[in-house]
């Protein structure tokens, strides 16, 4: 039996605001990532267009503000350091029905500029480490998270096609550990396969869905990449409450279709959990998107692919 | 108590981010003197170790227990940390999490153990028990507590875990000057607690040697600032960052969980690996050099400790006065993979 948790979520979201938006703890000061994701969830709930609730409105406007002279974003007001965030600000101005101005030109070109350290491949290190994509800290080397949330930025800013995402969807593709799903880049060191963990798959895979092409997508070296994943969080999921892993894992699941007929026992098991405990902006942000799927993807300009069920068939492929 | 020429009667811990004793002049002189001429720029400081003296404490524990408390206490009191001492303090435990997973509960510092620890200093009066940590792969904190087993033992003793991944930062002077870095991004946290409390895990590490009390505070260091992995850090080099942290937070207590602890590829993927022991100390470098013993790996070989020396504390045996149990009845081989940064054997000094 599920409760009534979407609508506590959401209260428990109107009384940690910090306006504009939402610190990582509860009325802390607003930070790019957690406003982004819970300007997401009321969308995804509210509607966008006209329809948008002034709340996410407002935090366009007050990202637009943090943009630095070069375009970056960092993670809040008083840290224009790291920019990482600059990727989820453009992916949220993308989405919007007011996506034109200085700002998002210039977020896109400095993400165009901006790309992890590549070095020749180490002895023992288990991924083609000469692939550009995105890093967390400039200067340092490229990572899944960060390339994924870029890769979808630029893809919603119409440059799907551009070499920068054609490279990072080729870091995703490189980087998957051998028994499916991504761990946070590395996938053997010192030739022993390492853990995927669930929030780095499922941010994984919404990027593919955006990403991959029509052809990419029909190669069955690709498929057998993002069904592994699947495979992976089917089998994961259902053993973990904690609320981005679970809510990031979902929403990877439903990019490519798959929806676990459990899925809202545990979100509700992991709402509680939370609401009971400590209530944080972003985790009950993810909560609330995976609880809509598909409305969230949409608000998050994520399309739904579909896997080829042939592949499924042929036994290699198989769920667990 | 650490003895140092510079602070012959320093009782407690020193302190670097709230602007206590950092490290000496003329070990500093020393350092920036030799750096480019040492291994990898970790030059020896000497065997004088600039009169640095420390004790550590070894207990047995042969497992996670009931028995736990009272070992610790024991500890404790060898140390001479008793109920004056840590009355009304506010208390960080950081143990060690970066990357737990239900299969493999050597990965991290037992539940168990974090919450005997707290119940501890409770006894003892503390103020505050805090459990932080910025673990180093995993930015969902919800899942780390899930996966170690620690989210029911923070339930039970009503103990609050603090993200330090994602806490408000300050900056702080780099006191250790090995990085390129000159100021740290560092969670305010650190600053509201009295002392910050080691809890890692006794393992050896693929690339730096091993992980023990230093190490383990790569994980106080704040994600939304050094990434996921906290790559800043690797680009830096290991041991220099190493040293950095533990030259700027300057942490108090050192207690670690080497009673299950991980050999070979550490410190995720490595194998279990019972040694049965506890070990703590106020003084980090003499903690960890002491671990190093216990696994049967020459500190003077792991990077980190080797640049530590004479600089943060001793490491050197005949300058660490060992309490509790004698390293030779404990000490139990781990395991260490060809390439993992220790360094080739140097002759005794």
């Amino acid at each position: 039996m599920t409760t009534d948790w979407p609508k506590r979520a959401l209260q428990m979201l109107e009384e940690s605001r910090s306006h504009p938006g939402w610190g990582y703890r509860a009325n802390d000061i607003p930070y790019v990532e957690p406003s982004v994701v819970c300007g997401f969830a009321l969308r995804a709930r509210f509607g966008t267009g006209t329809q948008e609730p002034s709340r996410s409105r407002e935090i366009a406007q007050w990202l637009k503000r943090l943009s630095q002279p070069d375009g970056s974003v960092g993670l809040s007001a008083e840290l224009p350091r790291p920019a990482w965030p600059t990727a989820w600000a453009l992916w949220y101005w993308r989405t919007a029905a007011h996506t034109s101005g200085e700002p998002c030109r210039k977020a896109t070109e400095w993400l165009l500029r901006r790309r992890g350290e590549t070095f020749p491949t180490p002895r023992n290190v288990g991924h083609d480490t000469t692939i550009p994509g995105w890093p967390w800290v400039e200067g340092t080397h490229s990572w899944v998270e960060p390339s994924a949330i870029a890769i979808q930025a630029l893809c919603l800013s119409g440059l799907g096609t551009h070499q920068r995402v054609r490279d990072g969807v080729r870091l995703l593709l490189n980087r998957p550990v051998p028994s499916g799903g991504w761990n946070t880049g590395n996938r053997i060191t010192k030739g022993t396969p390492l853990r995927a963990l669930p929030a780095p798959t499922g941010i994984s895979l919404i990027a593919l869905a955006t990403a991959l092409t029509a052809t990419e997508r029909a190669d069955r070296h690709v498929r057998e990449i993002v069904q592994r994943a699947i495979n992976y969080l089917l089998e994961q999921l259902p053993r973990t409450r904690a609320p981005q892993s679970l809510g990031w894992g979902l929403l990877g699941l439903a990019a490519w279709g798959v929806h676990p007929e459990e899925a809202e026992w545990w979100l509700s098991e992991s709402a509680e959990q939370m609401l009971g405990r400590r209530a944080e902006p972003l985790p009950l942000g993810v909560l609330l998107l995976a609880e809509r799927p598909d409305r969230s993807l949409r608000a998050m300009g994520v399309p739904v692919r579909q896997l080829d069920p042939h592949l499924e068939a042929t036994g290699v492929l198989a769920t667990p | 108590m650490t003895h140092h020429p510079t602070s012959p009667k320093n009782t407690s811990p020193g302190r670097g981010v709230s602007g206590q004793r950092g490290v000496s002049r003329r070990a500093l002189l020393a350092g920036a003197g030799t750096a480019a001429a040492g291994v990898a720029g970790l030059a020896w400081y000497g065997g004088s170790e600039g009169g640095w003296r420390a004790e550590t404490a070894i207990l047995r524990a042969p497992r996670y227990d009931a028995s736990l408390p009272r070992r610790l206490r024991e500890g404790l009191t060898t140390l001479g940390i008793d109920r004056q001492a840590v009355h009304r303090k506010r208390i960080l435990l950081k143990p060690n999490l970066v990357e737990p997973s239900r299969e493999a509960p050597h990965i991290n510092t037992h539940p168990l153990f974090v919450r005997s620890v707290a119940e501890v200093f409770l006894q003892l009066d503390a103020a505050e028990v805090i459990v932080a940590e910025g673990q180093g792969h995993i930015r969902d904190s919800w899942y780390v507590l899930e996966q170690s087993g620690l989210q029911s033992q923070l339930d039970d003793t009503k103990l609050s875990f603090i993200d330090l991944n994602v806490d408000r930062v300050f900056t702080a002077k780099n006191a250790g000057g090995r990085m390129k870095e000159r100021k740290l991004y560092l969670p305010q946290t650190l600053r509201r607690v009295d002392w910050i409390v080691s809890l890692p895990k006794m393992k050896t590490h693929h690339w730096a040697g091993a992980t023990l009390a230093m190490k383990n505070l790569f994980g106080v260091m704040p994600g939304i600032c050094y990434g996921w992995p906290k790559n800043v850090l690797h680009f830096n080099g290991i041991p220099q960052s190493i040293y950095d942290i533990n030259a700027t937070v300057r942490p108090h207590l050192a207690i670690v969980d080497g009673i299950v602890g991980m050999e070979g590829d550490g410190p995720i993927m490595g194998t279990p690996k019972e040694a049965g022991v506890i070990v703590m100390g106020r003084n980090f470098p003499a903690v960890d050099a002491t671990c190093c013993r216990l696994m049967q790996i020459d500190p003077r070989r792991v990077p980190y400790l080797r640049l530590s020396s004479g600089r943060l504390g001793p490491i050197l045996e005949r300058h660490i006065e060992q309490r509790g149990e004698a390293i030779a009845a404990c000490a139990t081989p781990f395991a260490t993979l060809p390439d993992s940064g220790l360094l080739p054997e140097t002759s005794p000094i």
